[in-house]
């Protein structure tokens, strides 16, 4: 049938076109276009997915902080996990479900899902202290130490994160009985301390508790050179003082405290010691004998009453016996030759005294500290 | 017959070879990106389904009412779609020319995200697989490529598919060369390779690079800890075979119900899985967070086993009643969990040391893989890109050959091929890769 030429015409732009759009070229730039148009439709749809997760794990992590301030370290662990598995990279979730494992007494799953979380934050200050702790609470003092070394030298966003770990690292050290390393760690902590009173009293504190008497005193000397009538600062040279047998120093930091039994009694020790010593310089001799004559006589005194009332039986025999003993202590008073061995004399009597009797008097720590103090308190 | 001069059939083959090329890359980025968004929609459909925490009597109904609906989705709009994929796909290659049609990818994405979401045990990598396939092989036929590079194209959509469910690029290309055309030394690796890379770079752009577990790093600890290794491969190849016996006996049970009740099995399958999410809530969809436990060694002996039993008993119960849904993800679940079970008994029993017992739930996995799916490079590869650490391949592969050996004694016939067989598909003998022992190439 023949065809106009417009109709030729249109056939042949169609079969053009047709054969413009089975070419492969374009079906292909039509599956790239459509992949890059999914491409973003996958990545909104991921990214909602994600608000989603974040809030979901907020939420569960919110579960788990009621259920911890509840008491219910199980159910506040459960929680917690939900929220780590929800969110793998906020590591406060997985801190706070070492630390719900650790309260339900299960320490290797903390530990192990704070080691998980180290691997890829090595140098986390908050992952190295909690593993720390971790370890420290099942007794593993070794492995503590080195995460608490790696907590301090992590980067902290607080300036004053690694003063606080050490103070916990040295507090540790000193509960499993380790002076040395407390007190390494201490000399440490001296060199950035803040400048205030309440700082050096703690780092003092610390110190005397390591029995490193004579920092202690250092410590507290700067605190009181900052605050002259800090109770706390005086108090803690005094002891440290007393500690180190400096009575005279020790009495003079104890007396300025008022109102607390044991410093009270720390100087009325102190004060006995250094009146009732027969070896202090500067005293005439007079004093001396009268000094040691009350001391033995305190001493067999104390000893006297103790064995009498526990041996009632034996009282005749002990008053023939202490009776002696009386006239010779005149004697001795008056043989300056014998005084150490008098000291010792009297050191021995009150150490029995106390073994027997116990309650020792401020003045009978006095008599022990004197032959102390004086090399004479050998048995 | 069409008689083009040879220069011309040389050019014509040539562009078509250009095409095929460019066409994986972007079959490997939309095999890639299906597989996200549909593991996105499973994780929405979820939540959506389920909620924060959702009661005893939602985990009950949710299952079994949705189960209503897929039920007849799969019995009345999308019958080719049922089960895992992975057979399918397989049969497609074989049988087929690679020809899938197009409503077979759009119903498994649907029909699985509901039945996955709703709580079906089951995997996402099967369907992914069937999906990259389905999307490769309409694309190919789209662009009217011969009948062999259509064929061609499915091995490439599913690699790109599992690449991007599983986030291990080898492991995918591995398993296409494998289980889906089964034959190692396919002219396809290369193809197969860029989809995959392709894919995976996707998949990370947009999900970032997570990997799928948090494992710590595992290894040999005293070389007669192979024995205890050896042991898990036993075991795995015992509870492989039975896995594998239990899902076709019941399958066949099924099937052999009147056929007015095939648009009701999924449902039935729903209920008894909406009984067991009652009593474990933890078996319930893929379960990996409870995989990531288990490999943390953060879970007991005795939740171990349970959730082996009860996750097995809940695939099997999925699958056989007719839902969409694979047995990937249960698979490296019910190995986990079987693996930490035996790991604890050794940790305990054993007279040397021994690695934690994560480190056999990680094994575990990779054996009851391999003992089931019949797919031992591919478990180690997967392991190996999971942990991206080499020291616990030698006790996987160690576990592989044993569990190979003892699923193939007792269950010669792959379960894929079993499950063909149910619906009488035969494939040819050249589809089955004849699997070397862990280690060894096979051919």
């Amino acid at each position: 049938m023949p065809t106009s030429p417009r109709q030729d015409l249109l056939s042949l732009t169609q079969l053009a076109l047709a054969r413009v759009l089975r070419r492969e070229t374009v079906r292909l730039l039509a599956l790239i276009a459509v992949a890059v148009a999914t491409t973003f439709l996958t990545r909104a749809i991921a990214d909602s997915v994600r608000e989603r997760e974040r809030r979901e794990a907020a939420e569960w992590f919110d579960r788990g902080s009621k259920d911890l301030e509840h008491g219910d370290a199980d159910a506040a662990a459960a929680s917690f996990r939900r929220a780590a598995i929800k969110r793998r990279g906020d590591n406060r979730y997985v801190l706070a479900l070492a630390d719900a494992l650790a309260r339900t007494g299960n320490l290797d799953a903390a530990e192990r899902a704070l080691v998980a979380i180290r691997q890829s934050n090595p140098e986390d200050p908050q992952i190295n202290l909690a593993l720390a702790r971790a370890a420290a609470a099942r007794g593993d003092l070794t492995t503590a130490v080195r995460y608490y070394h790696n907590a301090l030298y992590a980067p902290w966003a607080a300036a004053d994160g690694p003063r606080g770990v050490r103070l916990e690292l040295i507090r540790l050290l000193l509960d499993r009985g380790d002076a040395r390393g407390a007190v390494a760690e201490l000399i440490a902590a001296t060199t950035d301390l803040p400048g205030t009173a309440a700082a050096h009293n703690e780092i003092g504190t610390l110190f005397a508790r390591a029995a490193d008497h004579g920092r202690a005193l250092d410590q507290f000397t700067r605190a009181l050179a900052l605050d002259a009538q800090n109770r706390a600062s005086l108090a803690g040279a005094g002891r440290a003082a007393f500690a180190l047998g400096d009575y005279a120093r020790a009495r003079r930091y104890l007396h300025s405290v008022r109102g607390d039994d044991e410093t009270a009694t720390l100087a009325a020790v102190a004060d006995l010691v250094l009146t009732r010593d027969p070896l202090a310089s500067r005293i005439s001799a007079a004093e001396r004998r009268r000094r040691l004559v009350a001391n033995l006589t305190h001493a067999h005194d104390r000893l006297e009453k103790c064995l009498m009332a526990q041996m009632p039986d034996l009282a005749p025999l002990l008053a023939r016996e202490m009776a002696g003993l009386r006239a010779d202590r005149r004697s001795i008073a008056r043989d300056a030759d014998v005084l150490e061995a008098a000291v010792n004399l009297t050191y021995r009597i009150e150490q029995h005294a106390q073994a027997r009797c116990g309650d020792a008097t401020p003045l009978d720590r006095a008599l022990l500290l004197v032959a102390q103090r004086h090399g004479l308190d050998q048995p | 017959m069409n008689h083009l001069p040879s220069s011309r059939t040389q050019q014509l083959r040539l562009r078509e070879n250009q095409v095929f090329v460019l066409l994986t890359i972007v079959i490997g980025v939309l095999a890639g990106l299906a597989a996200v968004l549909f593991t996105l929609s499973i994780d929405l459909v979820s939540k959506g389904l389920f909620g924060l925490e959702p009661s005893p009597e939602r985990r009950f109904l949710v299952p079994a009412l949705m189960s209503l609906l897929t039920g007849a989705l799969l019995a009345k709009v999308f019958p080719a779609v049922r089960g895992s994929g992975v057979p399918q796909t397989k049969a497609a290659y074989h049988l087929s020319n690679g020809i899938i049609p197009a409503r077979v990818p759009i119903g498994k994405f649907i029909t699985g995200v509901l039945c996955v979401g709703s709580g079906h045990s089951m995997g996402r990598e099967g369907p992914s697989v069937q999906i990259g396939a389905g999307l490769a092989s309409t694309i190919g036929r789209w662009l009217d490529l011969s009948p062999a590079r259509v064929r061609d194209l499915v091995p490439v959509g599913a690699a790109g598919a599992l690449s991007a469910a599983f986030n291990t690029p080898v492991a995918a290309v591995l398993f296409a060369l494998e289980e889906i055309i089964g034959d190692m030394n396919a002219s396809l690796l290369g193809s197969t390779v860029v989809a995959s890379v392709a894919s995976v770079i996707v998949a990370r752009s947009i999900l970032g690079d997570e990997p799928l577990f948090h494992v710590p790093t595992y290894q040999l600890v005293h070389p007669a800890e192979l024995a205890a290794y050896a042991l898990l491969g036993v075991i795995g190849g015992i509870v492989s075979v039975l896995f594998c016996k239990g899902l076709l006996s019941l399958r066949t049970m099924f099937q052999r119900m009147p056929a007015r009740t095939r648009l009701l099995q999924p449902a039935m399958g729903g209920l008894a899985i909406g009984v067991l999410l009652v009593a474990q809530p933890a078996i319930s969809g893929v379960g990996y967070e409870f995989v990531d436990q288990a490999l943390n060694g953060d879970l007991v002996f005795g939740t171990m086993i349970g959730l082996c039993l009860l996750k097995a008993t809940a695939t099997i119960v999925s699958y056989a009643s007719g839902n969409a849904g694979g047995i990937f993800a249960p698979s490296l679940y019910i190995g986990a969990m079987a693996g930490g079970a035996v790991g604890m008994l050794v940790q305990a029993y054993a007279p040397f040391p021994t690695a934690a017992p994560g480190a056999y739930a990680l094994v575990g996995m990779g054996t009851l893989f391999a003992g089931i799916i019949r797919a031992p490079m591919t478990s180690v590869f997967m392991i190996f890109e999971i942990t991206q650490d080499y020291h616990i391949l030698v006790p996987l592969m160690v576990a592989n050959m044993l569990s190979l050996m003892i699923s193939k004694r007792y269950q010669p016939d792959p379960v894929y091929h079993a499950l063909l067989r149910q619906d009488n598909v035969h494939l040819p003998p050249r589809a089955i890769v004849a699997p070397e022992p862990a280690g060894g190439a096979a051919q």
